[in-house]
């Protein structure tokens, strides 16, 4: 397998507090390899390791990210430039935050394939138009403001713009949260698609045990900074080793459920 | 408790800057439905259906073109996007306890109600109080919200995608959380999910909403065993088994 992005051993604290303890998480070409887990476990910021994005108040303990024989964590400010959104792009999970809100969302994605594709005008339209289809969104949605758009159409901007630029690697976060079953279904299969034609890698975060088995390949579960679990998706899912991945197993809702209440302790 | 009469919201939009190409978004195209005291209602629907425009007007953020809502008592809202609805500079004191600072409380009754309001969504680390909304993961600031709105204990609540960046087991938590709650308060909900099997475990009533319409409305039990809406069916047929 073809390793793409490698983290290695990576601690981070914000002050006393270490929020990722010692994660090894790795990326590989026509992979998707998914992070699950607890609430403010350090899924994001180990993401955002990757691109070099933590926020300045996080202290980096100890740890690499390697990334075609550099540390991310390292390299200059104006190297990372180029490498972010071209060679590695993110959906962030919050992404009506993410997008600027005066500018219509269609000239954000057009602005990311001429800084980093130098692409031609009439190229550009058909590029715009397919990106548009991927994400199963009208053209006429791309000539709103952020603001203009709802939620799960924010979502769907995001995955576009990210895809736009034909990345090595594609870091999704929470990508789905606000989509319907059929529209993420969809959408998910298609970038699946397009990772088999483009061999890039995926890094998936998600806490939706169904997307997991739609999307991942390998499985990390992480909780409060630690990877408890790791293995190949069907060994997870069927067959899993750790209390904690077991415990989110039997929360997951299920429909005709008799129970009036959750199995969990206060 | 809740009366919504055949309310509609349209966005006009001009397509670029130079045309007069206008485009009519109805976001929002007549909408009809009640809720009882103390029930929930669930609403669900494809992305872009229009439910948090609904939801928009329900809580008067947003004024509807025509037909009314009336409600008896106080509502507040738990935004799809919690980060926007979080304001930047203040503490998460202030934000959970805003309600209660309005209302004239002291501060000693208030630090300890946020604090209560925290714990019971599953944030009590100690330095909590202090921090500011970015220094929060996402399903933690979504947490947030929900504690911000238990905490005055309104009559009614308007809960937007309240769980949809939560892992399950907190996820299980805050639903077992807000139906004791309502339970104990007779409080009212309408609740939001995209996920199906949520709706089905929090709700009384079940509507189905598509391109700005409720196309389906019936008790949870009836929407689940016979489905009448093609669109419903198809919903259904689509929840994961996983
Ligand atoms: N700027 C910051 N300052 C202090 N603590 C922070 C900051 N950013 C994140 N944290 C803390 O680090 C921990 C991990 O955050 P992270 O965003 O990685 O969680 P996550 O696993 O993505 O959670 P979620 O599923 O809720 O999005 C959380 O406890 C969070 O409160
Ligand atoms: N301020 C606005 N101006 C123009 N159009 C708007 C505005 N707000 C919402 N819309 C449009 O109204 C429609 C309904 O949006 P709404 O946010 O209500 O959907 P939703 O059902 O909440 O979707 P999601 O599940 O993706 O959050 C969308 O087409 C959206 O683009
Ligand atoms: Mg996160
Ligand atoms: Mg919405």
């Amino acid at each position: 397998m073809d390793k793409l992005l490698e983290i290695k051993d990576l601690t981070v604290n914000f002050g006393e507090k270490c929020v990722i303890d010692n994660v090894n998480v790795s990326i590989f070409a026509g992979r998707v390899t998914a992070l699950v887990g607890e609430s403010g476990s350090g899924k994001t910021l180990t993401a955002l390791a990757s691109l070099n994005l933590l926020p300045e108040a996080a202290l980096i303990k100890k740890g690499e990210v390697l990334f075609r024989g550099q540390d991310m964590l390292k390299i200059s400010e104006t190297e990372i430039r180029k490498i972010r959104g071209k060679d590695i792009s993110m959906v962030f999970q919050e992404p009506f935050t993410a997008l600027n809100p005066v500018m219509r969302v269609r000239d954000q994605i057009k602005e990311m394939l001429v800084i980093h594709k130098n692409i031609k005008k009439d190229e550009l339209d058909l590029r715009l138009k397919e990106l548009f289809s991927i994400v199963k969104l009208s053209e006429d949605t791309g000539f709103r403001y952020p603001h203009e758009l709802s939620g799960g159409m924010c979502q769907r901007v995001m995955i576009a713009m990210a895809l736009s630029c034909n990345p090595d690697i594609l870091i999704m976060d929470e990508p789905t949260t606000a989509l319907d079953v059929p529209v993420q279904k969809e959408i998910l299969d298609l970038v699946r698609q397009i990772q088999e034609e483009n061999n890039f890698g995926i890094l998936f975060i998600t806490h939706d045990f169904s997307v997991v088995n739609l999307m991942a390949d390998d499985v990390h579960v992480m909780k409060e900074g630690i990877i408890v679990e790791s293995g190949e998706k069907q060994d997870v899912l069927s067959a899993p080793k750790h209390e904690y991945t077991r415990h989110l197993i039997d929360c997951i809702p299920r429909l005709g459920d008799e129970r009036k209440r959750f199995p969990i302790q206060d | 408790m809740v009366e919504v009469d055949s309310i509609k919201k349209y966005f006009v939009k001009r397509n670029g800057f130079f045309t007069r190409d206008e485009k009519v978004v109805k976001a929002v195209d007549g909408v009809s439905f009640s809720i009882k005291k103390g029930e929930t209602f669930g609403l669900a629907g494809g992305s872009g259906c229009g439910k948090s425009t609904l939801a928009k007007l329900i809580t008067g953020i947003l004024k509807p073109d025509e037909g009314t809502v009336s409600l008896n008592g106080a509502v507040d809202i738990v935004f799809q996007d919690p980060f926007g609805s979080l304001n930047p500079r203040m503490t998460i004191q202030e934000i959970v306890g805003e309600a209660l600072y309005i209302r004239g409380k002291d501060k000693e009754e208030i630090e300890k109600r946020v604090r209560d309001s925290l714990r019971m969504v599953k944030l009590s680390d100690s330095n909590t109080l202090t921090k500011y909304p970015h220094q929060f993961s996402g399903g933690e600031r979504q947490r947030i919200a929900i504690a911000r709105a238990l905490i005055h204990r309104p009559e009614f609540i308007v809960l937007d995608e309240p769980v949809s960046s939560l892992d399950v087991s907190i996820q299980a938590g805050i639903l077992n959380l807000l139906k004791d709650l309502q339970q104990e308060h007779s409080i009212t909900y309408l609740f939001i999910s995209h996920d199906l099997r949520v709706v089905e475990f929090m709700s009384d009533v079940v509507g189905i909403m598509k391109e700005g319409s409720l196309v389906e409305v019936a008790s949870a039990k009836d929407i689940y065993n016979s489905p009448k809406h093609e669109y419903t069916r198809h919903l259904i047929a689509s929840i994961p088994t996983i």
